[in-house]
C-alpha cells in the first residue's frame, strides 16, 4: 500500500527525473531562455505581440511534423519521405477538392482533406510493411518511398501547384481565436493526442519498449511487428495533418511542398530530446525542438542573415545535437 | 548433436576462388544491361549511335566515381547524404578560384584551371574529413552527421553564389579539357577511369580494402586486431569527398559554370547505384566492379528513360523503386552467415 | 615440461570495477613458458574480465601488468598483439565477409612498399596450418563456415604469429571428440616448444588431463593457484564452488501436486527428444554442461526458439506452435540468461519493466490506456517482496546493479497470473546476498503451488534447489536423479555421459569417477 509519503517521493523523483532529462540534458531549456532573453533585450520587435504569434504559428507548424517523426525514431528507425508524403498529401487533396467541388464546397474541401489523409496513410502503410513486415532497413526503405512519392506527387499536376477552394483556407488559415491562429490550436490538439498515446497508453509504452530492447519486447508478449508498422502509420497521419494546415496557408496544393521538411523535422526532434537509439521520447522533446529551432531562425531573420547561412547554422547544429545526444548517453 | 564435418578433408571442396564468386554475382547485372541495350537499340537505332555512346559513358562515369566514395563508406557501414552538397560546394568554389584567380593572374591559364580544380578537390576533401573526424570521435550515428553536413554544405554552395551560376571559366578548362578526347574517349570517362584504378588498387593489391571490408564486418573484431578503425573511418569519408568534389569539377567543366544547384538527385543516385552493384547494406562487402556495372545499367537506364520519353518525374518513381528492388533482392538472397 | 625461470606473464593485485559489480579484487595470476594454466571458476566469477585484463581490452584499476619482465603500461589490444599475445574467445574475433586467407593475417598483413603479398601470405598459411593438422579452404567466406571450422581459424590464427602467450576460452565447446583432441595434441605439442598457454574451461577431464597448474576464481578474488597433478574432479568442484560453509539453501518442501509442464519428444536444431515434466510445488532442475542444449529448451517451451518437433502440454491443454504471448497467457513465465540484451529495457524506469509482460491484463491497462496510479502501486508492491534495493520503481534499470537488475526481471512474474516459472542460469553475475535472496523468491513461489524448471550451469545451485533433476549432455537427457540419487557423483557421471562406447573407456582412462 503506498503511503502519502511515497506518493510524494515518487512525484519529486518524476520531478527530478525530468529535470535531468529535459532535452539534452538541461542544455534546450536553458538555451532556449537565453536566446530569448537576449533577443528581447537587442531587438524590441522579436517579443511583439505580431512577432510571438508569429513564431507560434511557426512553432506549430514545425511540431506537428516533429511530432510525426518522433514515432518512426522511438521505434529505432525513421522516415526520410516524409518531405515527400507531404507534397503527396497536399496535392491529391488539392485536386480532390477540384474535382469534387460539384458537391458543394465544403463537401468538397472535406473530401480533399480525406483523400490527402488517405494517400499519406498508405506511404505509411508502405514503409511500415516493408520496414516491419519484411525487416528492410528503414534508411534505404524511406529514401526509395522518398524517390517514388516525391516523384509521384510532382507527376499528378505535372509539377504545377493547384488551388484550393478559398474555404480551406478560410477555415484553417485566416481563422483565429483570440489572435492566435487557429492552426496552432490544431497541433495543440495534436499534441494532446499525442500525449495520450504515448504517455497514456499501452500502444505508447510497447512503443517505448519496442524500441528500447526489441528482444525482451518480443520475450515479454509484444507484437514488435505490429507496434513498428504502426509507428510509420502514425508518422504519416500526422505528417498529412501537417500537409493540410500548410495547404491551407498556402492556397494551393504544392508538389514540393514538403521541400526541406524531413531534415527539419528529424532535427528538432533529435535536438529536443529524443533519442536515435530509439526507446526513449518524452511527449515535450519534438515540441521543445521547434521552439528551439523557430526561436533562432526569426532570431536571424531579425538580424537579416541570409537564408542559406541560416541553412548552413542549421546543419551544424543538428550535427552539434547529435554528438551531445551521444556524449551524454556514452 | 554438433556435426562438424571431419577434418581430415579439405573443408570446401567446392569453395570457388574469389573471382569466380564475382562473376556470379556480376552476371545478372550484366545480362540486364545487354538485355536492356538490344531493346533500346531495336526501339530506336540511335541509341547506340556515337553521341549517345558517348552520352552513356559520361553519365556511366560520373555515376561510378561518386558511387565509389559511397561505396567506401558503405562497406564500413556509415553513409554519406553529404555527397551532393559536396558537388555543388566544390563545384562553386572551383569557379569562384578560377574567377579570382584570373583576376589576379589573367594570363597565367595553367595556373588558373590547376588552382580552381585544386581548390575544389580540397574543398571535397575538408568536407570528409569533417564528416569522418565526427563521426569517428563522437561516435554520431552517420547518417545524422551527414545529413547535417547536406545542409551546411548546399547552404554555403548557394550562399556564395546567391543561387546564381558561376560563370567566366577559362575556355582551358571548359573547352578544351571538358570536351576534349584522347582516343576518341571523353576525358570525363578517363578521369573516372583513373579513380576506378584507384579503388581497385586500395581494394584488392593494399591493405586498405580488407581493413575496411573487415570494419564493416566486425568493428570490435578488426580493433583487437590492431587495425586503426578511427583513422580508416577518416580516410573512407575523406575520399567520398574527394570523389563528390571529382564528380563536381568535372560538371563544372561540362557546364561552363559552378552551379550550386547541382545536388539531391546525385545522393540518391550513389546510393543506388551502390546498392544495385552489390554492396551490402550491413557493410562488409562491395567490389569496384559491380559499382561500374551498376554505373553502366543505371546511364542506360536513365538514357533509356529519355528515349522512350518518360517524364524526369517519373524517372524518379522508377529509381526509387529499384532501390526498393534492390534491397529485397539482397534480403532474399543474402545468406551470409555471421557468428 | 615447465621452464622453472621467471613467469612470462606476472599479474599482481589486479582490480577491476563495473558500475555496481567488483569484476575482480585483488587477483594474482602468473603462467610460465612452456606451461599451460587453467583458469576456472563458476559464471561471474571474474575469468572474462581477466583475460580482457591479459589481452589490453580493458585496463585494471588497480595492479601491475609484467610481461616478460617488463612492465606494461596502459596496455591496448594492438601493444599487445604486437608483444605475443595472442587470444581466442569464445565470440570469435573474425571478420564474417572476409575469407579464411583475410582473416588469417587481419591487422598482420605482410606487405611491401604498402602492397599485399598474397603469394607470400599463402604459402605461410599453407605451412602454418599444415604443421597444425587442421585442413582449411583459405577462401572459405568465414561467415559460412560452421562453428567448428570459425573456431580452428582463430587458434590456427593464434598460431600463424608466432604467440608467446596463448590464451584460450572455452575452445571445445564446439569441438567434436575427435577435434577436441586434436586439439589437445596440439596444444600439448605448442607448450613443448616453449609458448605459455591460459586454459579457461569448464570441462573438467580436459582440464585435468592438460594443464599444468590451476588458478580458481569465485566471486572476482583469487582462491588459489595449485598444480594439477594429483588433483581429482570432485575436490576441484569443491575449490570452484566453496563449499561447504558459503551458501545455505533454504529448504524447500517438496509437495508435488498435479502435472503443470508435458514436454515430449521435443527436438531443434542441436537438441533431440527431449521428454520432461514439471509439477505444482516442485521445482525441476535442468543441468549439464555449457553447450549440452538445457537452455535451448526451455527456450523453444516458452517460443522463443523454433521447435523442429515435440508436443508441449501446459497444465493439460495441448499448445501447437508456442510463442511468448500464447505462453505468457496459459501462466507460463520465462527468464532468460542474458538479462541485458534479452531482458531488460535498460534506459526504461523499472516500474515499465515490471509490467512489460502484463500489457494485455485489466489490472494494468484498462481500454488501451495504463491505470498508472494501480501499476506503480502493484509494482511497487512486487518490488519490495523482491527486496529491491534501493526501492525506486522510477529508476532507469540501467541505473542498478546486477542483482537488481535480476529482481526487476523476476518482477514481471509477478505482474500477472504466473503458474510455470522457466529459469534460465538466474543467479549469474549477481552477487551472494542477491543470490540468497533470489532462492527465497524460488521457495517461495514453489510453496505457494507454482512449478518450476530451473536451468542452471552451476551444480551445487541445482542440487541445493531442486527436487529432481534432468542431466542433459549433448542434447539429449542423459539421467533423472531425485532423492538419495540426487547428488553431485551422480549428476557428474552423467555430466560426462558419452554417447559412444568407445568414447566412454577413454574418459573411465581420464578418471571420470573420481
Amino acid at each position: 500500500m503506498i503511503t502519502s509519503a511515497n506518493r510524494a517521493s515518487a512525484a519529486f523523483a518524476t520531478l527530478r527525473r525530468a529535470g535531468l532529462r529535459l532535452g539534452n540534458g538541461i542544455y534546450v531549456p536553458i538555451v532556449l531562455l537565453i536566446a530569448a532573453i537576449a533577443m528581447a533585450i537587442a531587438e524590441p520587435r522579436f517579443v511583439s505581440a505580431g512577432n510571438l504569434v508569429n513564431m507560434l504559428l511557426q512553432t506549430s507548424l514545425l511540431a506537428i511534423f516533429a511530432y510525426a517523426q518522433m514515432f518512426p525514431l522511438i521505434s529505432r528507425g525513421f522516415d526520410l519521405s516524409l518531405g515527400a508524403t507531404v507534397s503527396l498529401a497536399s496535392v491529391i487533396a488539392a485536386v480532390t477538392m477540384a474535382s469534387a467541388s460539384s458537391l458543394g464546397e465544403p463537401v468538397a474541401v472535406l473530401c480533399g482533406i480525406l483523400a490527402g489523409v488517405a494517400s499519406a496513410l498508405l506511404v505509411g502503410a508502405v514503409n511500415g510493411g516493408l520496414v516491419a513486415g519484411v525487416g528492410l532497413n528503414p534508411f534505404i526503405v524511406t529514401l526509395g518511398t522518398w524517390n517514388i512519392v516525391g516523384g509521384i506527387a510532382s507527376s499528378v499536376t505535372g509539377g504545377f501547384p493547384v488551388p484550393t477552394p478559398p474555404l480551406l483556407n478560410r477555415w484553417l488559415s485566416e481563422s483565429s481565436f483570440l489572435s492566435i491562429p487557429l492552426a496552432v490550436f490544431a497541433v495543440a490538439a495534436a499534441v494532446a493526442l499525442v500525449w495520450l498515446f504515448l504517455d497514456t497508453s499501452a500502444f505508447g509504452r510497447r512503443l517505448c519498449l519496442v524500441g528500447s530492447n526489441p528482444s525482451a519486447a518480443v520475450l515479454g508478449g509484444i507484437n514488435g511487428r505490429r507496434i513498428i508498422f504502426t509507428s510509420y502509420l502514425v508518422c504519416s497521419a500526422l505528417a498529412a495533418a501537417g500537409a493540410v494546415l500548410l495547404t491551407a496557408r498556402t492556397g494551393s496544393g504544392e508538389p514540393n511542398l514538403g521541400g526541406n521538411l524531413t531534415l527539419q523535422s528529424i532535427a528538432a526532434a533529435v535536438i529536443g530530446g529524443v533519442s536515435l537509439r530509439g526507446g526513449e521520447g518524452r511527449f515535450y522533446a519534438p515540441l521543445l525542438g521547434a521552439l528551439l529551432l523557430t526561436v533562432l531562425s526569426s532570431a536571424m531573420n531579425f538580424f537579416s542573415i541570409d537564408s542559406y547561412v541560416q541553412e548552413v547554422i542549421l546543419g551544424t547544429i543538428i550535427v552539434a545535437a547529435v554528438c551531445l545526444d551521444r556524449q551524454r548517453r556514452a | 548433436m554438433i556435426t562438424a564435418p571431419s577434418t581430415t578433408q579439405p573443408c570446401f571442396a567446392s569453395s570457388a576462388p574469389a573471382w569466380l564468386r564475382t562473376i556470379k554475382l556480376a552476371a545478372p547485372l550484366a545480362i540486364a544491361v545487354l538485355a536492356l541495350s538490344i531493346a533500346l537499340y531495336v526501339y530506336e537505332p540511335r541509341f547506340l549511335s556515337g553521341p549517345n555512346i558517348s552520352n552513356l559513358l559520361r553519365g556511366a562515369s560520373l555515376l561510378a566515381v561518386i558511387a565509389a566514395g559511397q561505396m567506401l563508406v558503405m562497406i564500413i557501414g556509415g553513409f554519406d547524404l553529404s555527397v551532393g552538397g559536396t558537388a555543388a560546394l566544390s563545384s562553386v568554389t572551383t569557379a569562384l578560384a578560377m574567377t579570382a584567380l584570373e583576376e589576379t593572374f589573367p594570363d597565367a591559364l595553367g595556373l588558373i584551371a590547376i588552382g580552381g580544380v585544386a581548390v575544389g578537390l580540397l574543398t571535397g576533401l575538408l568536407v570528409g574529413l569533417i564528416n569522418g573526424g565526427v563521426i569517428a570521435r563522437f561516435g554520431a550515428p552517420p547518417f545524422m552527421v551527414t545529413l547535417g553536413m547536406l545542409s551546411a554544405v548546399s547552404g554555403a554552395a548557394f550562399y556564395l553564389t546567391s543561387g546564381t551560376p558561376v560563370y567566366g571559366l577559362p575556355d582551358a578548362f571548359t573547352k578544351t579539357f571538358a570536351r576534349g578526347n584522347i582516343l576518341g574517349i571523353s576525358s570525363l570517362v578517363w578521369v573516372s577511369l583513373l579513380v576506378i584504378f584507384v579503388v581497385w588498387v586500395l581494394q584488392n593489391l593494399a591493405g586498405f580494402g580488407r581493413h575496411t571490408r573487415a570494419l564493416g564486418s566486425n568493428r570490435n573484431a578488426t580493433r583487437l586486431a590492431g587495425v586503426a578503425v578511427n583513422r580508416y573511418t577518416v580516410a573512407v569519408y575523406m575520399l567520398s569527398g574527394l570523389f563528390a568534389s571529382i564528380v563536381g569539377v568535372l560538371l563544372t567543366a561540362r557546364l561552363g559554370s559552378g552551379q550550386s544547384t547541382i545536388g539531391l538527385e546525385l545522393m540518391l543516385q550513389s546510393i543506388a547505384v551502390a546498392v544495385v552493384g552489390g554492396v551490402s547494406l550491413r557493410g562488409g562487402s562491395g567490389r569496384i566492379g559491380g559499382i561500374v556495372l551498376a554505373a553502366m545499367f543505371f546511364s542506360v537506364v536513365t538514357n533509356g528513360m529519355n528515349i522512350v520519353r518518360i517524364d524526369s518525374r517519373v524517372q524518379t518513381i522508377v529509381i526509387g523503386l529499384i532501390i526498393i528492388a534492390a534491397t529485397l533482392v539482397e534480403r532474399m538472397t543474402h545468406s551470409r552467415g555471421r557468428p | 615440461m615447465s621452464d622453472r625461470t621467471e613467469p612470462l606473464l606476472q599479474l599482481t593485485g589486479i582490480s577491476k570495477a563495473y558500475p555496481g559489480v567488483r569484476a575482480l579484487n585483488g587477483v594474482d595470476f602468473s603462467v610460465r613458458r612452456g606451461e599451460i594454466h587453467a583458469l576456472v571458476g563458476e559464471n561471474g566469477a571474474g575469468k572474462s574480465t581477466l583475460i580482457n585484463v591479459m589481452t589490453g581490452a580493458v585496463n585494471g584499476d588497480a595492479g601491475e601488468y609484467l610481461f616478460d619482465g617488463e612492465i606494461a603500461h596502459n596496455l591496448t589490444p594492438s601493444k599487445a598483439l604486437s608483444m605475443g599475445v595472442a587470444a581466442v574467445f569464445q565470440e570469435f574475433a573474425l571478420a564474417p565477409d572476409l575469407t579464411v586467407a583475410e582473416n588469417l593475417f587481419l591487422g598482420r598483413e605482410m606487405t611491401r612498399f604498402g602492397l599485399l603479398q598474397r603469394k607470400a601470405m599463402r604459402a605461410a598459411a599453407r605451412n602454418s596450418l599444415n604443421s597444425i593438422g587442421f585442413s582449411l579452404d583459405l577462401d572459405a567466406q568465414v561467415g559460412l563456415l560452421s562453428r567448428a571450422e570459425q573456431q580452428m581459424v582463430e587458434i590456427a590464427k593464434a598460431l600463424l604469429h608466432e604467440a608467446k602467450l596463448l590464451i584460450l576460452d572455452e575452445p571445445t565447446a564446439s569441438l567434436t571428440e575427435s577435434d577436441a583432441e586434436r586439439l589437445f595434441q596440439i596444444l600439448i605439442q605448442t607448450r613443448d616448444r616453449g609458448v605459455a598457454i591460459v586454459y579457461v574451461s569448464h570441462r573438467m577431464p580436459e582440464l585435468l588431463r592438460l594443464a599444468d597448474r590451476i588458478t580458481v576464481l569465485r566471486d572476482g578474488a583469487l582462491i588459489t593457484c595449485i598444480s594439477a597433478a594429483g588433483l581429482s574432479q570432485r575436490q576441484l568442484v569443491e575449490l570452484m564452488s566453496g563449499r561447504p560453509a558459503d551458501i545455505l539453501y533454504p529448504t524447500i518442501e517438496h509437495r508435488p501436486m498435479a502435472i503443470a509442464l508435458e514436454v515430449t519428444g521435443l527436438s531443434l536444431r542441436n537438441v533431440s527428444d527431449v521428454n520432461i515434466v514439471a509439477r505444482r510445488g516442485e521445482i525441476v532442475g535442468i543441468a549439464g554442461l555449457v553447450g549440452c542444449g538445457k537452455s535451448e529448451v526451455i527456450r523453444a517451451v516458452f517460443g522463443a526458439a523454433e521447435c523442429v518437433a515435440g508436443k508441449i502440454l501446459v497444465h493439460g491443454k495441448a499448445v501447437s506452435r508456442p510463442s511468448p504471448s500464447d505462453m505468457l497467457s496459459r501462466g507460463v513465465a520465462y527468464f532468460p540468461a542474458d538479462r541485458n540484451h534479452e531482458g531488460l529495457a535498460l534506459n526504461r524506469p523499472v516500474f515499465e519493466n515490471v509490467s512489460l509482460a502484463a500489457m494485455d491484463r485489466p489490472d494494468f491497462v484498462h481500454k488501451g490506456f495504463i491505470r498508472r496510479s494501480e501499476e506503480r502501486e502493484k509494482c511497487f508492491a512486487i518490488m519490495k517482496q523482491l527486496a529491491l534495493r534501493p526501492l525506486d520503481i522510477e529508476r532507469g534499470v540501467g541505473t542498478l546493479s546486477g542483482g537488481n537488475r535480476q529482481k526487476v526481471m523476476l518482477g514481471r512474474g509477478l505482474a500477472r497470473p504466473t503458474s510455470i516459472f522457466l529459469f534460465d542460469e538466474p543467479t549469474v553475475g549477481i552477487d551472494v546476498s542477491a543470490k540468497l535472496e533470489v532462492y527465497e523468491f524460488i521457495r517461495e513461489l514453489v510453496e505457494s503451488g507454482a512449478a518450476v524448471v530451473l536451468v542452471s550451469s552451476e551444480l551445487p545451485e541445482i542440487i541445493g534447489l531442486s527436487h529432481r533433476v534432468y542431466v542433459m549432455s549433448q542434447g539429449r537427457i542423459v539421467g533423472e536423479h531425485v532423492g538419495p540419487d540426487l547428488t553431485e557423483n551422480a549428476l557428474l557421471e552423467d555430466f560426462f555421459h558419452d554417447h559412444g562406447t568407445a568414447q566412454k573407456s577413454s574418459s573411465e582412462a581420464m578418471g571420470v569417477s573420481g
